[in-house]
């Protein structure tokens, strides 16, 4: 019987060519058009740490950010972080911000261009706490975190360009004004989002180079991403300060969870005027759900998806109406079937079964619809963005990161289209199980 | 007369009807707020800059790979950067060059944050402003109109460490800022306190002068006076008959481009024209545009086909009660005009019925993205363009309707 329905089914989608193609076609492009918002949207929703999860905070100390939540300052200016890092002691600490810098070869190589790239420079505990994978050599050194050294670790892209992605360990290339000594390289590192530092634009890549924060005495360094203290000028006191750096601790326990709590309340309960008026500790699971900057992004590519969710809602729209006709013009089929002994469920799934089989292909057709449009997006973007910008985004291994399809993702897609394909069906092949035999073979 | 029966036809064949409703329904929701945001974006692109003739205005930035020589004896620099701006003076077409290490318009910098929080003693509002380094030459180099007080006299102007905390302390800032921080008040000689705590003194104000930060700060900028010892920057005046010509622009282009690397080999040089820079700033914004253009025009495309194919398979299924009309005394216009009227019904009907659609979307769209607030006109717009879809698209089916014969309908009955 199911044989003799695929049969049936796989008939009428060959005897209607143009119709098939249609279906089909209408499919892969309302899904294809959907889905790289919801990839690009699904991509920053979710925390990227497999490993420290659940034991890595991002805290927050400054001045109550203005606008509709209560939020302490995104990131704190570099004398209120070492105030900070000194509070909280023992605590596993990660602390950083970031640059931009032209790296190059040295001694200098007339043949590479500089490169231009964004620099992290941080302390040796972010890299376990992040999970980095390092690929050749090492994190450098505690004593390295004190004092000026000039070490560094590169990221993949970074390594390839410099050195031809070989192991560099050793080898030195000039960062900005000075030249410094690669200790470790990183293997490809695909973080997003990049949870440690989201960025204004919410899709920040992992660094290419990563150097130490020797207690931000770091020279020609300077901070990229900054604002000016936020809050009431009239009471701050540190005037003119800029907040640039971002702060996370791992805590493996409960009991270390209360005390950073209790160590930072103490620190903003002081009565001097000078002290931040209020902290918060979000963890990596609740930062991506808090994040303003990933907050904007979000908004951006609901309002993307919501529209792309019209367009396909009218390519379902035209399938009803497209199927509806084909179930009229193939109404005498239809009696001569039921004549013949099919019943009305019978009918009903022959329809179903034949749209659900071009619903499959659509969706499978979708997967490149999407890939192609997901291409186009990043090529318009980086197209759009100053040139500088452009160099950087284009890095070898860094490309489309946001773009990862997973399983979940492909099941999605599948499941969309194939539900797409059922609903447009539903109601006309409901029509042909209700068709009056004798009226339509005697029209015949 | 054709109302009424095209609303009886309506209650004998609801669910195609219904079809074709929402199908305009979605699709004029969809349309609205694509025109409205195409229009905020080339309303933006087309803004008013303050600048004189932008197509004659370039930018060059000259900057070291890091070799250490921004660390040199001041009078070292000062000497380098007039060679520079010696070889650019040199190139022909060039009218005049000035220092802007702190900002071009529109330019999107990341070695330069020319951004900063300004307020003014008694109003608790902090304005953010672009900031612009300037010299006496900048006013006639960029061609802005002073509408109060002066510009800076070459006395004001120094060699400084540092624009944001040695430059000035005169600054000249635009209208905009100077009604957000003063309102109705006189700007002039008002004391001004920058992000930094740093005071300077408003010695003048222009009309308006485009702002790196997009909307709605993209009239707040100030310039402060002073070249900066590690200058990057110059901004560059083409003479009006070289600037009228795209291909001399470009040659000039060109020209200075292959000078300043000749003469700097071991420096990145970047030449821009003001109107890429303006273009780049907005990406963002036609990004978004791309974006929702492109799945309009598919589904402006979508919906056509759409109604082609319901009118036909209407066609279809009416045939007889065509015929019928037909050998009444129908004529082929009046069955032409039905139909036509038909899909004109339903589509004002759909448009009608999108339009809560429409204020849900762009609530959402004006939310995320910060513009493409509706109007009037972005409604009459995209419902006159969406009648004229619907239209269309149905000619030719409404066209094979009047094609029936009488006789069909004796055929049908038999």
């Amino acid at each position: 019987m199911t044989s003799l329905a695929i049969e049936i089914a796989i008939k009428r989608i060959l005897r209607t060519p143009g119709i098939s193609l249609l279906v089909v076609g209408a499919l892969a492009i309302g899904v294809g058009l959907v889905m790289p918002m919801v990839t690009l949207y699904y991509n920053i929703s979710g925390n990227p740490m497999s490993a420290n999860g659940d034991t890595t905070y991002r805290v927050l100390v400054g001045e109550p950010r203005s606008g509709e939540d209560s939020m302490p300052a995104i990131k704190m200016d570099s004398d209120l972080a070492l105030r900070v890092m000194d509070v909280l002691g023992e605590t596993r600490q990660a602390v950083s911000y970031s640059s931009f810098q032209n790296v190059r070869n040295a001694p200098d190589d007339p043949i590479t261009r500089p490169m231009f790239t964004e620099v992290r420079v941080t302390t040796r505990g972010f890299f376990t706490m992040f999970d980095a994978p390092v690929r050749y050599g090492s994190i450098w050194s505690d004593v390295d975190d004190q004092k000026i050294n000039n070490v560094a670790v590169l990221g993949h892209a970074t390594n390839v360009r410099l050195f031809g992605g070989e192991n560099s360990v050793g080898r030195r290339f000039r960062l900005g004004d000075d030249e410094y000594t690669v200790v470790g390289v990183l293997d490809r590192w695909p973080l997003v989002p990049r949870i440690y530092d989201i960025g204004r634009t919410g899709n920040a890549k992992p660094e290419g180079v990563f150097v130490p924060l020797s207690g931000f005495e770091r020279p020609g360094i300077e901070p990229f991403d900054f604002s000016f203290v936020a809050g009431d000028r009239n009471t701050r006191a540190r005037s003119g300060a800029v907040e640039f750096v971002t702060f996370w601790v791992q805590l493996n326990d409960a009991s270390s969870f209360e005390r950073v709590q209790k160590q930072l309340a103490m620190l903003t309960q002081s009565s001097t005027t000078d002290q931040p008026r209020s902290w918060a500790v979000y963890s990596a699971d609740d930062w991506v759900l808090m994040s303003p900057d990933l907050q904007n992004r979000k908004r951006i590519y609901r309002a993307f998806i919501l529209i792309n969710l019209c367009f396909f809602c009218v390519c379902l729209f035209n399938l009803l109406s497209l199927l509806l006709a084909k179930v009229f013009a193939q109404a005498s089929e239809t009696s001569l079937l039921r004549a013949l002994g099919a019943s009305r469920i019978g009918v009903f799934g022959t329809y179903m079964l034949e749209v659900a089989i071009l619903g499959v292909v659509g969706a499978v057709l979708s997967i490149f619809v999407s890939r192609a449009a997901m291409n186009g997006l990043y090529w318009l973007y980086v197209d759009n963005l100053p040139s500088k910008f452009q160099e950087l985004q284009m890095q070898e291994g860094t490309e489309l990161i946001y773009a990862q399809v997973d399983l979940a993702l492909l099941v999605m897609t599948l499941a969309t289209g194939l539900l797409g394909a059922l609903l447009s069906v539903a109601v006309p092949a409901l029509r042909a199980s209700q068709t009056h035999m004798a009226e339509h073979l005697k029209a015949s | 007369m054709y109302l009424a029966d095209i609303l009886r036809s309506f209650r004998r064949a609801p669910g195609g009807t219904l079809l074709l409703l929402v199908q305009v329904g979605f699709t004029f929701a969809v349309l609205v707020n694509v025109v409205a945001l195409f229009d905020s974006y080339y309303r933006q692109l087309n803004k008013d800059s303050g600048i004189r003739n932008e197509a004659g205005v370039l930018a060059a930035t000259v900057r070291g790979y890091g070799e250490g020589w921004e660390n040199a004896p001041p009078g070292l620099l000062h000497m380098q950067h007039e060679r520079t701006k010696e070889i650019i003076r040199g190139v022909t077409g060039v009218e005049s060059v000035s220092y802007a290490h702190e900002g071009v318009p529109y330019q999107l910098s990341m070695h330069v944050q020319n951004t900063d929080r300004l307020t003014a003693p008694g109003n608790p509002l902090d304005v953010v402003n672009t900031r612009y380094s300037a010299e006496a030459s900048t006013l006639d180099l960029l061609g802005l109109d002073i509408v109060a007080g002066r510009w800076f006299y070459p006395s004001d102007v120094q060699w400084v460490s540092s624009i944001a905390h040695n430059g000035g302390p005169d600054i000249v800032i635009s209208q905009a800022t100077a009604q957000a921080l003063f309102g109705d008040g006189d700007p002039i000689g008002r004391d001004i306190v920058t992000g930094n705590g740093r005071k300077l003194n408003v010695i003048g104000v222009v009309r308006t002068v485009a702002a790196v930060n997009w909307p709605p700060l993209d009239e707040h900028a100030y310039f402060i006076s002073g070249k900066a010892q590690n200058n990057t920057g110059f901004l560059i005046r083409l003479n009006d008959a070289i600037a009228r010509q795209p291909e001399h622009r470009h040659a000039v282009f060109v020209e200075l481009k292959s000078r300043l690397e000749e003469a700097y080999p071991d420096k990145e040089i970047v030449v821009e024209t003001i109107e890429g820079l303006k273009t780049t700033n907005l990406g963002r914004f036609f990004l978004i545009n791309a974006i929702v253009g492109g799945v309009s025009i598919l589904l402006v495309l979508v919906t056509g086909l759409g109604n082609y194919g319901q009118m036909s398979y209407m066609v279809v299924r009416r045939t007889r009660q065509i015929a019928i009309r037909r050998a009444l005394g129908a004529t082929r216009s009046s069955i032409f005009n039905y139909h036509l009227l038909e899909v004109m019904v339903i589509s004002l009907t759909g448009i009608a019925l999108g339009s809560v659609l429409m204020t849900l979307i762009n609530d959402v769209i004006v939310n995320a993205v910060g513009y493409g607030e509706m109007s009037l006109d972005h409604f009459v717009l995209s419902a006159a363009f969406l009648l004229l879809v619907s239209g269309v698209s149905v000619v030719m089916p409404v066209a094979r309707a009047t094609r029936v014969s009488p006789a069909v309908a004796a055929q049908l009955a038999n």
